[in-house]
């Protein structure tokens, strides 16, 4: 489409659906919810208690099936599923896309471009796939948590990009927001990214902005959560408690647990499992990268860079190449880049 | 501390290795290491100087390297070219093939 200047120009939208969360952004907005789905049944009584946020009371209807998405199938449903590479060009996978552009969406019907990902294993194989499903036109409809109130959004997806996912994160740092090509340095190198996410790691190598998927690989054993599964088998042993690996995050900001009423120091249990954890990561990313010397820079990035990311830049111990993105930034650094490559394609 | 010596990387095959064989302290290494994986980044034209050698990591020294001379043939097939010569066309090109449907 050819946009004259000064005209606006098409609708937007970038959606990262990894397999721990959902980011998704558009031009204004930005929100982000669990990658997790479970059958829809109403709930018969409501607290009130963040009715006012439509994320954490997401339920929807998609392709004749009604689902509850993202934080409410924690507290709602008995049994949830969680995203994984064959889902996402089934029903559960693409609702959890259409309801965050729905969340988005300024109006009932919306023609938009999206820009998107699919984890560097399955790019190859998939994203043809993945594309003609999310190309056309899509009906879903969100509704309240107890079955009320429902709204219909028409969503016409016109054109679609769709990049291995921690690509998104080289757009985000070559790019600057209007789309145009600023760290030509960057751009041009030899670099590497470690994309740590809740659920997988993702290894991307790029030269001079060319994909070498020779060097690019995705590792289901290796996210944040395998780490926090690592924790809760230590923290059982030694205090014979069991905290789920979902919930285990509010107790590491902490560095303590309470046991029977007594607080209970984890920080050193914390930093051995993850330097640990760690290491294996880096070994798993020098295995590929056999000639890792050869990097301009090593990006550390994901949800899971702001837990791991310190203890990854210790263990690769390349301080000229390691470049560990802000935590506030590192979640959202693919979508971001997603963003800035749409308005690089569609904007300019 | 002075360190003075001449790569030959035909002779001693990948620098890396080569560097990593030194006998002595393995900071030493690491800082030689950092010193001419940088001066191969930003094209350098076969010689290393004392500046261009920073502070160890591992072992916290410096080294003062003494002009290390790379063998010219060689030098010039090791340097990887500055990102910033890198012709910019190529560059428009590889983000074309993104942006494309």
């Amino acid at each position: 489409m050819f946009i004259r200047k000064g005209e606006p120009g098409p609708t937007i939208r970038a959606v990262d659906v990894g397999f721990g969360r959902v980011k998704a952004l558009s031009e204004d907005r930005q929100l982000e919810f669990p990658s997790v789905v479970s059958s829809f049944r109403p709930v018969r009584y409501s607290t009130g208690i963040n009715q006012a946020d439509p994320v954490e009371r997401l339920c929807c209807e998609y392709a004749g099936r009604k689902y509850f998405i993202g934080d409410i199938v924690f507290k709602q449903a008995d049994a949830m599923v969680t995203m994984n590479a064959e889902r996402f060009t089934r029903p559960e996978g693409l609702a959890l896309m259409f309801s965050a552009l729905a969340l988005l969406s300024g109006a009932d019907s919306e023609t938009l471009n999206l820009a998107t990902g699919l984890p560097v294993s399955d790019f190859a194989g998939k994203k043809d796939v993945y594309r003609q499903a999310l190309l056309g036109r899509h009906y879903i409809k969100l509704v309240n948590p107890d079955g009320s109130g429902e709204r219909v959004f028409n969503l016409h997806v016109a054109d679609c990009r769709i990049l291995p996912q921690p690509m998104g994160t080289v757009f985000d740092r070559v790019l600057n927001d209007a789309g145009e090509l600023v760290n030509k340095r960057l751009a041009a190198g030899n670099v590497g990214v470690l994309d740590i996410g809740q659920n997988t790691v993702d290894l991307v190598r790029v030269d001079g902005l060319e994909f070498v998927d020779g060097q690019s690989d995705s590792f289901s054993d290796l996210g944040l959560f395998d780490a926090y599964g690592l924790l809760y088998r230590e923290i059982k042993d030694i205090y014979n408690v069991e905290i789920p690996p979902a919930r285990m995050e509010k107790y590491l900001q902490n560095n303590f647990i309470e046991v029977d009423g007594y607080r209970q120091n984890i920080a050193g249990i914390k930093q051995r499992v993850f330097a640990a954890h760690a290491e294996r990561i880096v070994s798993r990313a020098l295995n590929l990268w056999r000639d890792a010397w050869q990097l301009n820079s090593i990006i550390v990035t994901g949800g899971g860079a702001a837990i791991l990311g310190d203890y990854i830049s210790r263990q690769l111990n390349r301080p000229g190449q390691v470049e560990l993105v802000d935590r506030d930034r590192a979640t959202l650094s693919n979508a971001n880049g997603y963003l800035k490559l749409a308005r690089r394609v569609w904007q300019r | 501390m002075k360190v003075t010596f001449r790569l030959n990387t035909a002779r001693d095959g990948d620098l890396i290795k080569w560097l990593q064989a030194l006998p002595g302290d393995p900071g030493m290494s690491y800082v030689i290491r950092q010193a001419l994986r940088q001066h191969i980044h930003t094209g350098g034209t076969g010689f290393l100087f004392r500046d261009d050698v920073g502070q160890g990591q591992t072992q916290g020294q410096t080294a003062a390297v003494e002009a290390v001379q790379l063998p010219q043939g060689k030098a010039s097939a090791a340097a990887k070219p500055e990102p910033e010569e890198v012709n910019e066309k190529k560059l428009e090109q590889a983000l074309a093939g993104w942006t494309g449907a």
